[in-house]
């Protein structure tokens, strides 16, 4: 049973507060026991018995580790004539601890009421913060799991002149950097994507191709078998495969017997000479299958490669940093005009490296230390309510603390008490937090594993817990103080008057009540103001333009193997493809591209413009001169702006005469502005790459911008190129190919269909992710989407935790003046007058609160700024917005105490005094 | 007469009556004979054997395997320990006649 696994791990973390003899004698057996409740809590209970059980094992540890450290002390039924000794110190201290414990579970237990009300509150605020920190730990704090991961670096190329600040690495810059550099002790290199295995049905997981150098540089070993050596990287070498182990347990079954196999990778036979250990990737790629890569050192303008070196000993960052520096310029003498020409300046493609951490976490930082502020304030929020609660407690229970104060007790003792009971209410809603925050983040990242890096490894471990540890006693500690500093300015003689005459509240408590008010309508306000900020940027994000129409529009992909399907091929089953599935019923249009929009990978390919200059090879570009690279190309069938639905903005699309026809092109309003800006595109001509003998392709058409770098990025240039030309004037056509499908029907429909019209044709092939387009857009703004979720989340807590509040605090006020307003009707003031009482004291607080709260929101815009897509920090209609429904809120949480207020009966209420 | 006995004291007793138990025993027998109502915790139980231990009602007992380290320990009744037991009984026995005769409880 694995849960329970974990269970006896945490009990037995646990367990260490006992004594060391206690633990050694009865550890087993404490667990066992433990296990054993767990698991008849459960049968009983369900799910909450889990945390009902665990609420209990804890009071029952903590009970008998203070048992276990007193002296041994017959009970009074085997001997009632014995008498305690004198007990001094320490012991003294644990027997006045254990008279609190005992009377603070009295108090408690005498009103299950409060208890309930103030552990539920806490639980949703600790669980809160639990579950936040436990991203927060494992995303930003863990450190990667490799040896020595402070060590790690991530090396990327850039291109200043085409805009691109991280850029892949080619392989000869790969190879030149790896035996050139002085500071890294290994450089490794490597390429995601992903590969057909003929697991049945076929599957299509994650690859990774690595240099032999790049797992040795991450430092962690196979679990079984080995790393690829150098013998495998050798021209006509057997090929081999590692798996990861999700994958060996996946498709395998974790069968041993699987390493030394033959499997078919993308129909070629490979061996599987290793598999690595649980968890183990690169960069957050989730790869599941590991390939060797031999780099090739013709291959300059290709870059593909992600780079991955461990720092030698003793040499720090800067001094790598200098290293490249040094290297970089080396490269235009050593390899004239091959790197980078000489005279272009010392950026212009040069090498940049940065710990490999940072480039995993990316921009999450931010908005995950948000969020953490953000629950945070949510507990504050509980916290202020729970003050109140125990200020109005403390006003019941003044006569007691003054019975106590009277009789010797000192302030010192009296706070002890209330800790204790404040521990107790915040450990039992720890207990029950934790298991929110686990039920909680499980739901979470089930629903969103791709939302944030490093999902993978969110678990709570030992320091979440510790973290929810420091918050209990934290809250705890809030329980004690906020009774005390009230009762503190309450002298014993007043108290027994306040007590026992039903005046009015002190004013020291009433001036603590208002400040609650304030206080929690100011942290609703900021809260309630960042989640708005973030629905109203997540509306704006939806509402882009993305340059097609999605409705009834779903999409796949298929890759043909290389080494099955030449280029004609491919183009023939591709074309199939689309005749099978225009014959499906409901389908009204269907096409093929190569690049699936909104979010692909930039390409920036070299693309050579008629009308610009050349500069000659190996020369610098011309000053002056726009670089002649286009961000996107786009092989797309005939029928690709019909299907999507994009508009053609001058000229025409492509039409099936092309395909037997001259070489043409289309290209998007971004390139046709960015190269054409003085002169008509239809008239311009291009050609792929430079030198080439290739023909020069016509532009026939400028269609309207599609997304392609993200939803929130700008568009950057597109070429098309019509994909039936392409084996007969380019001699190549693309290996993957997603295609789009417009039906009346859903995809639960026809997905069916889909995935028989491509095995009909090859049964070996996988389709690749099918999704409505809408999902794929979805998953394109994925991220925003979930801080928005989560913000909301907290936001809807914190409004209704203040409302909540309010309405307490204001009740409490009404039933405490109840003699006040009854004096007040008895002298003729009306309803009218009271209700306006109440409801102005309120109003008039929560007035006070907002306008802090908005004030404070001002303050914290700047952080929020950079997480706002076309909506300000400060945006006008959010803010007035937020303090409208705020105040909605706060007039609804006031009116019924102003309603009860109005229906005090004056002549009961001076009868009763 | 003797003082009551706490009653989850005799309730252990009560389980290790019939035959020798180990911790975990004892825990399932006292919610099967109380149809789950009594529910022991581990730390409870652990200190109430510890003190019964002390109190001379139960001694260890040899369990049904050998010994070895992550073997649990089995618990008997002392002599002291079933008089004690029994006492408990005959008093509450005492109690359910009283309440019987007054008509608190009916026969069955």
């Amino acid at each position: 049973m694995g849960t329970f696994a974990w269970s006896r791990a945490v009990y037995r973390g646990l367990t260490r507060i006992l004594p060391a003899t206690d633990r050694a004698a009865g550890g087993a057996v404490l667990e066992d026991a433990a296990v054993a409740c767990l698991a008849r809590e459960r049968a009983r209970l369900g799910p909450a018995g889990i945390a009902w059980a665990w609420g209990r094992l804890l009071i029952d540890l903590i009970a008998t580790a203070r048992a276990l450290r007193q002296p041994p002390r017959p009970t009074p039924s085997i001997d009632p004539d014995w008498t305690p000794p004198n007990r001094q110190g320490a012991s003294d201290f644990m027997d006045v601890q254990n008279k609190d414990l005992r009377y603070a579970l009295r108090s408690l237990g005498r009103q299950p009421g409060f208890t309930a009300v103030t552990v539920l509150t806490l639980a949703l605020g600790i669980g809160a913060n639990t579950a936040v920190f436990s991203v927060v730990n494992g995303v930003l704090l863990r450190p990667l799991g490799y040896p020595q991961p402070e060590r790690l670096e991530y090396i990327t190329s850039q291109f200043p002149g085409l805009g691109f600040s991280t850029f892949w690495v080619s392989p000869p810059e790969f190879i030149e950097f790896r035996d050139w550099n002085q500071s890294f002790s290994s450089v490794g290199a490597y390429s995601v994507g992903a590969i057909n295995l003929d697991t049945s049905p076929p599957t299509r997981p994650v690859s990774a191709q690595v240099t032999v150098e790049l797992m040795p540089t991450l430092g962690v070993r196979p679990m079984r078998g080995r790393w690829f050596e150098n013998a495998d990287v050798t021209p006509n070498a057997p090929p081999v495969a590692i798996l990861s182990y999700e994958l060996w347990q996946r498709a395998y079954g974790g069968d041993e017997g699987v390493l030394g196999r033959m499997v078919q990778i993308n129909n070629r036979s490979q061996q599987i000479v290793g598999i690595m250990p649980a968890g183990y990737d690169v960069h957050d790629s989730r790869v599941e299958i590991w390939l060797p890569l031999i780099p090739n050192p013709t291959q300059r303008s290709s870059h593909f490669l992600y780079l991955v070196g461990r720092l030698k000993d003793g040499v720090t960052r800067q001094q790598a940093t200098l290293d490249i520096d040094r290297l970089t310029e080396e490269w235009k003498t050593r390899l004239p005009g091959q790197h980078a020409p000489i005279n272009t300046p010392p950026n212009f493609h040069k090498l940049n490296t940065k710990p490999l951490h940072d480039d995993v976490i990316g921009d999450v930082r931010l908005p995950l230390m948000m969020l953490q502020g953000a629950v945070a304030l949510v507990l504050l929020i509980a916290c202020a309510n729970l003050a109140n609660l125990l200020v109005a407690r403390a006003g019941a229970r003044l006569k007691e603390y003054a019975v106590r104060t009277a009789l010797g007790a000192t302030r010192w003792r009296l706070f002890r008490q209330l800790f204790t009971e404040g521990l107790v209410l915040t450990t039992l809603a720890a207990a029950v937090g934790v298991g929110l925050a686990y039920l909680g983040l499980s739901a979470l990242l089930t629903v969103n594993p791709n939302a944030i890096p490093r999902t993978a490894e969110v678990t709570m471990d030992v320091r979440v817990l510790l973290f929810t540890l420091a918050v209990t006693v934290a809250t705890g500690l809030i329980f004690a103080l906020v009774p005390l500093l009230h009762i503190g300015t309450v002298r014993a003689t007043q108290a027994f008057r306040e007590a026992s005459a039903r005046t009015t509240a002190g004013a020291g408590r009433v001036w603590a009540r208002s400040a609650l008010v304030v206080v929690e309508t100011t942290l609703a306000v900021m809260l309630v103001v960042g989640a708005g900020l973030l629905i109203r940027s997540f509306v704006n994000l939806m509402q882009v333009d993305m340059g097609f129409s999605r409705d009834g529009l779903s999409t796949f992909g298929v890759v043909l193997p290389a080494q099955q399907y030449n280029p004609q091929q491919r183009v023939a089953f591709y074309d199939q493809v689309m005749t099978r599935l225009r014959e499906l019923p409901g389908v009204k249009g269907v096409a093929a591209m190569s690049g699936l929009p909104p979010l692909r990978n930039v390409l920036a390919n070299d693309t050579d413009f008629e009308h610009i200059p050349n500069a000659a090879p190996g020369q610098p570009p011309i000053p002056g001169v726009l670089p002649q690279n286009v961000d996107y190309w786009q092989f797309a069938s005939v029928g690709y702006t019909e299907t999507m639905g994009i508009p053609v903005v001058q000229g025409r699309t492509f039409e099936p005469a092309d395909i037997a026809g001259g070489p043409v092109a289309l290209i998007n309003e971004t390139l046709a502005r960015r190269f054409f800006a003085d002169r008509n595109p239809l008239l311009g001509r291009i050609k792929p790459g430079f030198g080439d003998q290739l023909p020069w392709f016509q532009i026939v058409g400028v269609v309207k911008d599609v997304k392609q770098g993200g939803v929130s990025a700008p568009v950057g240039t597109e070429l098309y190129f019509l994909t039936d030309q392409g084996p007969r004037i380019l001699n190549q056509a693309n290996t993957q190919m997603n295609f789009v499908v417009r039906a009346s029907q859903p995809l639960s429909a026809l997905g069916g269909s889909y995935r028989q019209a491509v095995q009909q044709l090859d049964a070996t092939l996988p389709l690749i992710r099918m999704r409505s387009m809408d999902e794929v857009v979805g998953d394109a703004v994925v991220q925003p989407r979930f801080f928005m979720l989560l913000f909301g989340i907290f936001a809807g807590v914190a409004l209704a935790l203040a409302a909540v509040g309010i309405y307490g605090i204001l009740s409490h006020t009404v039933a405490e003046r109840q003699q006040e307003i009854g004096i007040r009707m008895a002298l003729g003031a009306d309803r009218g007058t009271i209700i306006s009482l109440v409801l102005g004291r309120g109003l008039l607080l929560s007035g006070v609160g907002i306008v802090l709260g908005l004030m404070g929101s001002y303050a914290l815009a700047r952080f929020l700024g950079t997480l706002l897509f076309n909506v300000s920090a400060t945006d006008p209609v959010t803010l007035g917005g937020v303090a409208a429904v705020i105040a909605a809120v706060a007039a609804t949480a006031c009116v019924i105490p102003a309603w009860r207020a109005s229906r005090v009966d004056p002549l009961k209420v001076l009868r009763d005094s | 007469m003797t003082e009551p006995l706490q009653p989850h004291w005799f309730q252990i007793l009560l389980a290790l009556a019939d035959s020798d138990r180990h911790g975990l025993g004892i825990m399932h027998d006292v919610l099967d004979r109380s149809s789950g109502r009594i529910r022991l915790w581990p730390g409870m139980l652990y200190r109430t054997l510890q003190q019964l231990e002390r109190e001379g009602l139960i001694v260890d007992a040899p369990g049904p395997d050998t010994p070895s380290a992550g073997s649990p320990r089995y618990y008997r009744l002392t002599a002291s320990g079933r008089r004690r037991c029994s006492q408990e009984a005959a008093r509450l026995a005492d109690l359910v006649s009283v309440a019987r005769a007054r008509r608190v409880l009916r026969k069955g």
